[in-house]
């Protein structure tokens, strides 16, 4: 009975994949309703060869994103759910365009990124081969609670035939699987940038997830990503199999050795370190799957233009660099902001970080505002801050309690206001730097629509 | 002479912008004139409210794992934590650090960890989803505006409650008392930046230290809670 459930809900969700593409609603729909008819339906289907999840608070699109273009490059044919949601629809949705109708899986891999509160729905139903784990972080309190309920949500039902995959710098997910699952370590080396103390508003793992005593860490990369080491129990993470060195963030490039002799020379986009513990965790999964070192160096030489997230163009005589900021995640938020001083140019910041669509979500929390660390906003450089939105008076309240001088700050609960109010006092020569959370999307298009039909001043 | 703030076990206590409450605090009062000073104590270390003077105590939420690790180093100064409320010295519990001051919290399994017990309440943890809200309540005809993130809800008797909830539910579904409130002692279930989020209470708080205390908002903290309470109780 089980079985003909699933076969009548493949054919379903081909059709339904078939009706919805033209109407964008192929990426989730056929998942929400093959699960309705088969509820275990992803237990059923025949994976490929190899299975790979990538789950984490940041960096899981880009990871696998990557890791399925430098797979592809190996000749290898890949399923991935990158059109669509990482929860357990999205995941049917997107097996079952690649399935046969029985539910057999076409490709030799499946790159699966998994929301991490979707794990007791996932890896209950089938059991990946490998689970990357990029990092744990405080994310939105909303929907996450905080890491350690994260981490026990994936921990949980974890299967001890997966290997995971962890970052070796985070002292939280490199927790994951202890004495249950085969686990391979891969870190960023001390760099140039390191620092001694945590020099951020937030720093996930103060005390010693052991003895609960005050952390030490030898340096650290960004929040509690690092080096941690306890100074009253000794304890440390594994030793990395794969392990980033030589970053050098002028030239954009680094080197990433392995313990069976790998040594490869990878660029990463411009400013965005992040980048080199994604690809560093990509390597070490490719390496696991077989994947050869000059396959992984040719694939990954023109990485600059994979990411969607950034935007810097000039619109009327007016630079416009747009970042997408997470909402509710301040790590995110706080690692976009510090772009602003990467160089001393004057500029415009507009700040559309807070639920732009509060209306349908609901009234927002704004409490991750406080663990942001908005100091790049104080320097010199940053002329006028823009903030939008309905929570505009708590962002700017946040701003001033950190030391941001208020007259600085122009508030616009209407967001076609901002964007004539900005257009109007543009100057030729300040560009805008825009952060905006996923919602916001459509204001950033007017800003810029609007900057467009200025024409140059 | 200094005003002090202390928080107690930062390296726990902070899961979502509750450092906002001491940084608030402390731009208000400097504004007024006064030095401020934050005090850290981190788990293991004597606080400094139990030798020393602290004018207000803020002890913010946990994960429910540091809960039961933080209640047995506090029991120690279970004493001077009493004597503290007694003498009226001004505390400001917040989150599930509401949860340390009743009789026992109890965990899906049904273990129970004992608590400090100056309250008759106890709380239970659910197991998966987490309860949120944005809320309401009333204090004295003053509206505090508040979110709440918990795995647990509070029963039993509260016989000195701290709101009564206009927008949401209170120490569980079933009532609209939340908190508890003795003499200066304020605890709540409400978590993060509650003091910027409520700029009359803080005042109200200071002014129980420091009688001369006048006010000295910031330029917009007065407006965002105006707007909060208006949206929230719509």
């Amino acid at each position: 009975m089980g079985k003909l459930r699933f076969l009548i809900s493949i054919i379903i969700g081909k059709l339904v994949c078939a009706i919805g593409k033209p109407f964008g609603k192929s990426t989730n729909l056929p998942g929400i309703i093959m699960l309705k008819i088969c509820p275990d339906a992803l237990s059923r289907f025949k994976m490929p060869p190899k299975t790979v999840c990538v789950t984490g608070t940041n960096g899981k699109t880009g990871t696998s994103n990557l890791l399925t273009h430098i797979i592809r490059s190996s000749g290898k044919t890949v399923i991935n759910n990158s059109k669509g949601s990482n929860m357990a629809t999205g995941l049917v949705s997107a097996l079952v365009t690649d399935s046969t109708v029985s539910g057999k899986i076409k490709s030799d891999v499946a790159v699966l990124e998994v929301d991490e509160r979707s794990s007791q729905f996932i890896y209950t139903r089938f059991t990946p081969d490998i689970i990357l784990c990029t990092n744990l972080f405080r994310d939105s309190i909303m929907r996450n609670g905080h890491s350690e309920f994260i981490f026990d949500k994936i921990n949980d039902y974890l299967s001890d035939k997966t290997t995971l995959v962890l970052n070796g710098n985070d002292g939280i997910s490199g927790l994951l699987g202890e004495n249950v699952c085969k686990r391979v370590f891969f870190s960023v080396d001390r760099t140039e940038r390191s620092t001694e103390n945590c020099n951020d508003t937030v720093c996930d793992l103060i005390a010693c997830p052991k003895c609960h005593k005050i952390l030490s860490f030898e340096y650290y990369h960004y929040n509690h990503i690092g080096k941690p080491v306890c100074k009253e129990c000794g304890f440390s993470l594994p030793e990395s199999s794969f392990t980033a060195t030589d970053v050098d963030f002028e030239n954009g490039k680094f080197r990433v050795t392995g313990i069976n002799g790998e040594n490869m020379t990878l660029p990463f986009p411009r400013g965005n370190f992040f980048n080199v513990f994604n690809i560093t965790g990509a390597v070490a999964v490719c390496r696991l799957l077989d994947i050869d070192e000059k396959v992984i160096e040719e694939s990954t030489q023109d990485l600059s233009s994979k990411t969607g997230r950034f935007d810097d163009s000039d619109f009327g005589g007016i630079e416009i660099v747009s970042m997408l900021s997470k909402n509710q995640n301040p790590i995110s938020c706080s690692q976009s902001l510090k772009f602003l001083n990467s160089d001393s140019e004057e500029k415009d910041v507009v700040l559309l970080i807070t639920d732009s669509n509060d209306s349908v979500h609901g009234h927002e929390d704004i409490s991750w505002l406080y663990d942001t660390d908005f100091s790049p906003l104080k320097d010199d450089s940053v002329k006028t801050v823009y903030i939008g939105g309905t929570r505009c008076f708590d962002t700017a309240a946040c701003l001033e309690i950190k030391g941001i001088d208020p007259s600085k700050l122009k508030l616009f609960t209407d967001y076609s206001e901002l964007a004539d109010e900005l257009v109007k006092n543009s100057c030729d020569g300040r560009k805008a730097v825009i952060y905006f959370e996923l919602y916001a999307t459509r204001v950033v298009k007017m800003i810029k629509e609007k900057m467009s039909a200025r024409g140059g001043k | 002479m200094k005003f002090v703030i202390e928080i107690l076990y930062p390296e726990f206590n902070n899961l979502f912008g509750d450092r906002g409450n001491a940084e608030y605090l402390k731009a208000r009062i400097e504004k007024f004139g006064r030095e401020v000073e934050i005090k850290e104590t981190n788990l293991f270390s004597e606080p400094n409210f139990v030798n020393g003077k602290t004018d207000i105590l803020l002890i913010g939420p946990c994960t429910e794992k540091a809960q039961i690790i933080e209640l047995s180093e506090l029991k120690k100064y279970s004493d001077a934590l009493k004597k503290r409320i007694e003498n009226g010295g001004v505390t400001l519990a917040t989150g599930n650090a509401f949860e340390l001051f009743g009789e026992y919290i109890e965990n899906p399994k049904g273990e129970k960890t004992e608590c400090l017990g100056f309250f008759p309440y106890f709380a239970k943890q659910f197991s998966r989803l987490r309860y949120n809200d944005c809320a309401v309540g009333d204090f004295n005809g003053m509206k505090i505006a508040g979110f709440k993130n918990l795995l647990s809800h509070s029963y039993g008797e509260n016989p000195y409650p701290f709101l009564e909830m206009k927008k949401g539910i209170g120490m569980n579904k079933d009532t609209k008392s939340e908190g508890v409130h003795k003499n200066n002692f304020f605890a709540t279930y409400h978590t993060g930046p509650i003091l910027p989020l409520n700029p009359d209470f803080a005042e109200y708080l200071i002014k129980l230290c420091d009688k001369d205390f006048d006010g000295c908002e910031l330029t917009f903290e007065k407006t965002a809670y105006g707007m909060r309470i208006k949206e929230l109780l719509k």
